[in-house]
């Protein structure tokens, strides 16, 4: 492969990213953030493979998923304690400098899709999932979306809240920040001042031509550096008399709200997450199996076996390095050309990272 | 692996063959891991048998054009892995310690609560005896003290238990109704859960204690030998009259009313009760219990009351044709109650390999009537000394030494034994009754037991090749956990 | 491929206990009070000593079972009623061995 010239590859991820819900890239530092049990933000500098810093959530009771920083990327909120508590952590002090605990005495609320920053950093939306503990039954409530002012402290409470659809997994935000996408089993839009549903795609009831309805799981919510979110999904084709399983590539442009689904290849690994490189000629995978998809082309481009299961995949800024983590203790880096391993970092004591999103973010 | 040339012997201590018509198994002795077998495995084993055993270079010539010289060199390298195979000459048992008792996270304390009881069964093997108003009865601070202790050596757990034996329990309710009080609210406190249970011969039950014991969730077992010919030989009043009658009537009682938790029967085989097959049907379709268990008596070989050679012979016969039965019904997804077979199928479920005989001194201890620790609650009063006592606590030392003894298989039968680590030396008491050591082991149920899992292997072996579902759905754990 | 066709799970455990060198750990477990763990399908020691590549990818995973607990049959649910079933145990490579079963309170 030609040598890609970083200042060029920067250049163009610029352009756009202009647009794009993450900060422009400003030629500063690139940071990962990762999570690990029990209740561990680790923020690890790449460029020197080694943990920056280590921070403890308070409250976290355990368990850590969704990392969503901030648009400055000087705050990582995480979603910790069971999927009931949101917490900004300062990523230069490691203070606590925003929670929003959703329960509250009688009512267990529980944030199974994940959440959303403004791209003015000020407002944070929820996806919740309430219910009623009464004596002696339990009473399901509708769902939710909830925003909070991300300056209300370390009891946040809702500014105002509008009636959800079930079935939501993921909430990505707009870059022009008013209005976001809910991301179930349709692809919903909803306007974030008055929560009027805007709009309403088919994933479930999508309408391509002999194309079964799609298996999706979408827990990491990664459209960085492109503002593209792209996520595998699953479905049967058939062609006359027969039904051949087939794996093909969501893409979502936060940016233009173009959709658009491609099957790229009889589905012969699973994929749980995928990134967009910056030139957007490429998606990158990752299970028990590093996959590297022409999205130009529709084709698998090429595939590695690991030696474990990752959940999440993210991708530098200039498009030359993939990070791999989730599941358990290790973060890989690999070249994106050779997809080759150049490097692996182990948290030290082996932590699991379980569900906790790989997100890069730029800093000053 | 073994080089092609060696001569390797199959180690009986290691590996043990269950021949079944259906199907041939191989018991893991280590680990008892259960593994099916064929023609070729059978083939090589019984060449390996041979004295001076064979090597694997002619061990293959001479199965040559009968089977596959590759197949046969990995089956065999495989049983040299599991030590099934060794060099001939050098065959070694395998018994790796790997328990070393320093702990003693109980889980349950037995309280007995009155040495005094109401009947006067032949068999009893409790050396303190004696009538209800004569018996010695715990007062309730030391019940108070054996809560205490429990919760403070049961610290890592969530759930601890208490059993309340006797003599007969419910000669001293009112101490039964202040512990549960006591114990209910200490729980509570310390935010774990408690589980009561109860044996009793049932001749003193009434409408209002089981519905106390009801809200209580008690587990009850209920001491009765079979119909009333059999119960009355040996379940005798101090007057010497047959209580069957009244038994039975305090049992329809308990099984209309009781709703908590499913309610046992626990059957002593003394001599003349050998009808196994009428006992569980009387109990399980005629009363209505959930399950029943059934154990010879524990005797001296020259008591009157004891099992002959031939009779025990018979009650093992009848076990077998109960545990047909209990066959039949698993693989119509179905449990007929014999508890003691159930055991079994769980013990061979879960591959349990045993370095003790069972839980007493390491999760559970027995409390009499003084706040003495004993063993377990059959040692309660008998001459076994005491492991300390609820005021001071668990003797560790002492304790911890029994215990080392008992893991200690080298120099006994044990040792080398097939059934070793599912029997693991057998009950405390019953050695102790039959020879008046606690830690000698119980050879005179040898035989019956290893015959009794060669069995149990080719029930299991049956119920997994026909319904496997079986297993998913009816093993209930019995340790407490 | 074995020529033993294992019976029961233990025997299952130790033949892939046997393959990958593991098999003195196999022959030591011990049940003083109550033996197994809970099993993710095939959720077993590996060559690594981790809990992946085993069986079916799908389910060789204990993130796959646990947490938001997709499989609730298969791991005690984390989300709610046994939420620290993983409590200093934040290494499943390392602290499988702790992460026991559960049993129902009443």
């Amino acid at each position: 492969m030609a040598a890609s010239r970083p200042l060029q590859t920067v250049a163009r991820s610029l352009a756009a990213l202009a647009l794009a819900v993450v900060a422009p890239v400003a030629l500063g530092r690139e940071l990962l953030l990762t999570g690990a049990k029990p209740d561990r933000l680790i923020v690890i500098d790449p460029a020197t493979r080694s943990i920056q810093s280590t921070f403890h959530i308070p409250g976290a009771n355990g368990s850590l998923f969704t990392i969503v920083p901030s648009p400055d990327g000087r705050i990582a909120y995480v979603l910790v304690n069971r999927m009931e508590s949101i917490v900004g952590i300062d990523l230069k002090s490691g203070k606590s400098v925003f929670r929003a605990d959703l329960s509250r005495p009688g009512e267990r609320v529980k944030d199974f899709g994940g959440f959303a920053v403004t791209p003015d950093g000020k407002e944070l939306l929820a996806y919740e999932l309430p219910v009623l503990l009464k004596p002696n039954e339990y009473q399901v409530q509708e769902p939710r979306f909830s925003v909070f002012n991300t300056k209300a402290g370390l009891q946040a409470q809702p500014v105002r809240s509008f009636a959800a659809p079930r079935r939501v997994h993921m909430l990505l935000m707009r870059p022009s920040g008013r209005s976001f996408y809910a991301l179930g089993f349709e692809l919903y839009e909803y306007d974030l001042h008055s929560g009027k549903l805007l709009g309403q795609r088919g994933i479930q009831h999508w309408t391509l031509a002999a194309h079964s309805q799609p298996d999706m799981l979408a827990f990491w919510p990664v459209s960085e550096p492109t503002g593209v979110f792209v996520t595998p999904l699953y479905s049967e084709v058939t062609t006359g008399d027969n039904k051949v399983p087939r794996t093909g590539l969501m893409s979502l442009d936060l940016n233009s709200g173009a959709l658009d689904f491609q099957d790229f290849e009889d589905s012969a690994a699973l994929i749980f997450s995928t990134v967009l490189s910056p030139d957007r000629k490429r998606a990158f995978g990752v299970y028990s199996t590093l996959s590297e998809v022409d999205v130009e082309h529709h084709t698998l481009a090429r595939r590695k076996p690991l030696d474990h299961t990752y959940y999440s995949v993210n991708i530098s800024a200039d498009g030359r390095e993939l990070y791999i983590g989730g599941t358990m203790c290790d973060v890989g880096f690999y070249d994106t050309a050779t997809l080759e391993r150049t490097a692996n970092l182990k948290l030290p004591d082996c932590p699991d990272q379980s569900l906790a999103s790989l997100r890069v973010i730029q800093t000053r | 692996m073994h080089i092609a040339q060696e001569r390797l012997e199959f180690n009986k201590w290691n590996g043990h063959v269950v021949r079944d018509a259906a199907g041939d198994y191989l018991l893991h002795v280590p680990t008892t891991a259960v593994f099916g077998v064929d023609a070729l495995g059978l083939a090589v084993i019984d060449a390996c048998r041979r004295p001076g055993g064979t090597s694997i270079d002619d061990i293959v010539s001479e199965f040559a054009g009968q089977y596959a010289p590759d197949r046969l060199r990995a089956f065999a390298g495989e049983l040299g892995r599991l030590e099934i195979l060794q060099v001939s000459g050098s065959l070694k048992p395998i018994n790796p310690v790997s328990v070393k008792v320093d702990a003693y996270p109980l889980s349950t304390l037995v309280l007995n609560v009155n040495t005094g009881c109401n009947l006067a069964c032949t068999y009893c093997y409790k050396e303190d005896l004696a009538k209800p108003v004569d018996g010695k009865r715990m007062n309730f601070a030391t019940a108070a003290r054996s809560v205490d202790l429990l919760l403070e050596a049961g610290a890592e757990r969530d759930k601890i238990n208490i059993v309340f034996f006797g003599g007969e329990p419910l000669t001293n309710v009112p101490l039964i109704r202040e512990v549960v009080a006591y114990a209910e609210a200490a729980v509570e406190r310390a935010g774990k859960r408690i589980d009561f249970s109860l044996t009793t011969n049932a001749t003193l039950l009434n409408a209002g204690l089981i519905d106390y014991f009801d809200a209580h969730r008690f587990g009850i077992s209920v001491s009765i030998d079979g119909p009333k010919e059999l119960h009355d030989r040996h379940r005798k009043s101090v007057g010497g009259r047959g209580t069957y009658e009244v038994v039975a009537r305090k049992v329809a009682l308990l099984l209309e009313r009781y709703r908590s938790r499913p309610v046992g029967a626990r059957v002593t085989l003394g001599a003349g009760n050998t009808d196994v097959e009428a006992t569980h049907e009387h109990l399980r379709a005629g009363l209505g219990f959930h399950e029943v268990g059934y154990a010879p008596v524990t005797s001296s070989a020259t008591d009157g009351h004891a099992l002959s050679e031939a009779e025990l012979v018979e009650v093992h016969q009848a076990f077998e044709r109960l545990g047909l039965q209990y066959r039949e019904h698993a693989l119509h997804n179905r449990n007929n109650g014999f508890s003691n077979m159930h055991q079994l199928m769980t013990d061979l479920h879960e591959g349990r390999r045993k370095s003790l005989p069972c839980g007493a001194g390491v999760g559970l201890l027995a409390v009499d009537a003084g706040g003495g620790l004993n063993l377990c609650h059959r040692f309660t009063g008998s001459e076994l000394p005491t492991f300390g006592n609820v005021t001071d606590g668990i003797d560790k030392d002492r304790l911890g030494a029994f215990l080392d003894k008992a893991i200690d298989r080298e120099g006994t039968h044990c040792a080398t034994c097939r059934i070793r680590n599912l029997c693991a030396g057998g009950c405390y008491h019953e050695a102790y009754a039959r020879f008046g050591d606690p830690h000698h082991r119980t050879y005179h149920y040898c035989d019956l037991l290893r015959s009794w899992v060669d069995f149990g292997v080719r029930v299991y072996g049956d119920i997994q090749r026909h319904n496997p579902e079986f297993f998913t759905r009816h093993l209930e754990p019995r340790s407490a956990h | 491929m074995s020529e033993l066709k294992p019976t029961n799970r233990k025997a299952q455990l130790l033949l892939q206990a046997a393959d990958a060198g593991h098999l003195a750990e196999v022959v030591a477990m011990d049940t003083v009070a109550g033996c197994s763990t809970t099993f993710d399908p095939g959720w077993e020691v590996d060559v690594f000593g981790g809990v992946a590549s085993l069986c079916q990818p799908m389910e060789a995973d204990l993130y796959g079972c646990s947490d938001p607990c997709w499989w609730p049959a298969q791991v005690p649910d984390t989300m709610s009623t046994y939420p620290d079933w993983d409590a200093g145990k934040p290494s499943g490579q390392n602290d499988w061995r702790e992460l026991d079963a559960v049993f129902p309170k009443k």
